[in-house]
């Protein structure tokens, strides 16, 4: 069975206060990280951390290597949840916002090298904009072992339709489907406009001279442990191609 | 941009209201009564599918029905709503679209016709209806190192269809939301169809759009707390639109009742994206729960010492 950690903020008046952001607060936060939460514990998963409002630090998923602490929460679990303010670097980089400086207000994604200490298999980010469809290939360096990042390439809205989305992606995992399909289908209610994205890395087989085998990419073939196949790491060195598979209306 | 131009801004997206408006009861459903509907449903799946799915395993779970289905397929009942999705086991990047047959029109035309061979229309009520909405698809890229792009997939088209009951649209998730795959094969269906008992039980008056738009922005301006920048400023786009609203799956509702949907986007450095909800009456008829939950966590506050410890 897995592990898994959620993070979840939902106000962020210490960030405004202190002039680094305009950003207002959210209202369902918790709706959704409390969703996906007690769906994966129902199905006997066990919940290493859960950390709330300004308890969630970028720290946290910064790479050791560069002085966070990633090996001890989110790279110490299999799947990761998390929802906050969310944005992407004109050269592709993923940024997020935090309430509490510990160290910094952000977190960017140069500073994640996830699964490196093959654990961290799947990062889910209800965030706005954390991936530029126009340059996906700007997080690529987060693939340091782990399979698929789910996130957004444009709006991700906090409001009445969206408030069970946290228990539909935890129900569609749970359920058997597979990872990229649990995000997708979860986040979206085809009614207002998210903008899900699942992305991951492939081999040079995958690649295929550009003729992509598309049965053989995680976006095709993992589920959560527990239900259904889970394809092995892929290192660094192994990764000849970033694939993506994004809703759009 | 001040409020004023907020509220005008406002105003002016939004569909026609009527100065009245019927509030309906919505039918409540035992959970026989939903496995009935549920093994309708599956029948005409197996027609459009061409598959038998008379070998089911149904299990009555806490607040749903779950039923496997042959072939990886599975069928789930939420009983608080009666929402219904029925998925035939297919992978996401199994029957993906050939590129001639990238035509939006004849996708809509595709979703539309199993639409028809599902009987749909059998699950709505008296003097309601679904109507065709919107297309959405799901696609598929990738790129290699050095730089040289695949061609973009498309994996699924999804027709979204829209309950109307009497003229208004019940807004809220997809009424009925059909997935596809290639040559049309379905890949999922899924209903949150909020039936009435059919005859209106009040006839409301309706509180103006302006009235609604100055409720928004007292919601939008609480979440905005006290910044350098005012936020009017970052707003990128909003909406507006009435109708009867429709809670999410989960959540049971015993009367459909005319309200005010306001969609804002906002852009800083962070970007922001939110729906309110107003009621377009007076007397409040169902509550649309806009304050949130707390965090369902007891884990212990973190401390500076142990970030000081952390960040050695």
């Amino acid at each position: 069975m897995a592990m898994f950690g959620v993070e979840g903020i939902r106000y962020f008046s210490n960030a405004r206060a202190a002039g680094v952001s305009t950003a207002g607060d959210l209202t369902y936060t918790f709706n959704r990280c409390n969703g996906f939460d007690d769906k994966l514990r129902s199905a006997g998963h066990s919940r290493a951390f859960y950390w709330a409002n300004d308890d969630c630090w970028e720290t946290d998923i910064r790479d050791k290597d560069k002085g966070g602490d990633d090996e001890t929460w989110v790279d110490n679990v299999d799947i990761f949840w998390i929802e906050t303010h969310g944005n992407h670097e004109d050269d592709g980089r993923a940024r997020m916002l935090y309430d509490n400086p510990q160290q910094n207000w952000r977190t960017y994604s140069d500073q994640w090298q996830l699964g490196e200490d093959w654990n961290l298999e799947w990062m889910m980010a209800y965030s706005c904009l954390t991936v530029d469809l126009n340059n996906v290939a700007g997080i690529w360096n987060i693939f340091s072992g782990m399979h698929i990042y789910c996130g957004a390439w444009d709006e991700m809205w906090d409001g009445w339709t969206t408030d069970e989305c946290g228990e539909d992606v935890g129900d569609n995992l749970i359920d058997g489907d597979t990872v990229s399909d649990s995000w997708i289908d979860g986040v979206s209610d085809w009614y207002f406009d998210n903008h899900p994205v699942t992305v991951c890395v492939g081999d040079s087989a995958t690649w295929n001279n550009g003729n992509i085998q598309w049965d053989r990419s995680y976006l095709n073939r993992d589920h959560l442990w527990g239900h259904g196949n889970v394809d092995a790491d892929l290192a660094p060195s192994q990764q000849a191609c970033i694939l993506w598979r994004w809703a759009e209306g | 941009m001040d409020n004023k131009l907020f509220l005008d801004n406002m105003v002016g997206t939004y569909n026609t209201a009527p100065s009245h408006a019927e509030i309906y009861s919505v039918r409540q459903l035992s959970v026989d009564e939903l496995n009935a509907k549920m093994k309708r449903l599956l029948r005409y799946t197996s027609d459009v599918c061409k598959t038998s799915t008379d070998r089911a395993d149904w299990s009555v779970q806490q607040d749903r029905t779950l039923v496997r289905l042959p072939k990886g397929g599975r069928a789930i009942i939420h009983h608080a709503s009666g929402a219904m999705k029925i998925t035939t086991g297919l992978q996401p990047m199994e029957l993906m679209f050939e590129e001639k047959d990238y035509c939006k029109d004849d996708h809509i035309k595709m979703t539309e016709s199993v639409f028809k061979k599902l009987n749909l229309d059998e699950f709505t009520g008296q003097k309601e209806s679904l109507q065709f909405e919107k297309l959405w698809q799901i696609k598929a890229a990738a790129v290699n190192r050095e730089q040289k792009f695949a061609a973009i997939r498309l994996c699924r088209v999804i027709g979204a269809f829209r309950h109307f009951a009497g003229n208004l649209p019940v807004l809220g998730p997809a009424s009925v939301a059909i997935k596809l795959a290639s040559n049309g094969s379905l890949d999922s269906v899924q209903t949150l169809i909020r039936e009435t008992s059919g005859e209106a039980i009040e006839w409301a008056p309706i509180i103006s759009a302006e009235e609604a738009a100055d409720k928004v922005l007292l919601q939008l301006s609480s979440l905005m707390g006290k910044s350098s920048v005012d936020f009017s400023e970052l707003i990128t786009k909003q909406s507006m639109h009435f109708g009867y609203i429709s809670l999410a799956k989960r959540k049971s509702q015993r009367i459909l009742a005319p309200h005010y949907v306001a969609a804002i986007s906002l852009r800083g450095k962070d970007a922001q994206a939110y729906q309110f909800v107003v009621p377009a009456t007076e007397k409040l008829y169902e509550s649309t729960c806009n304050t949130g939950s707390h965090a369902f966590t007891n884990q212990v506050a973190r401390n500076r010492f142990t970030a000081q410890n952390n960040c050695k």
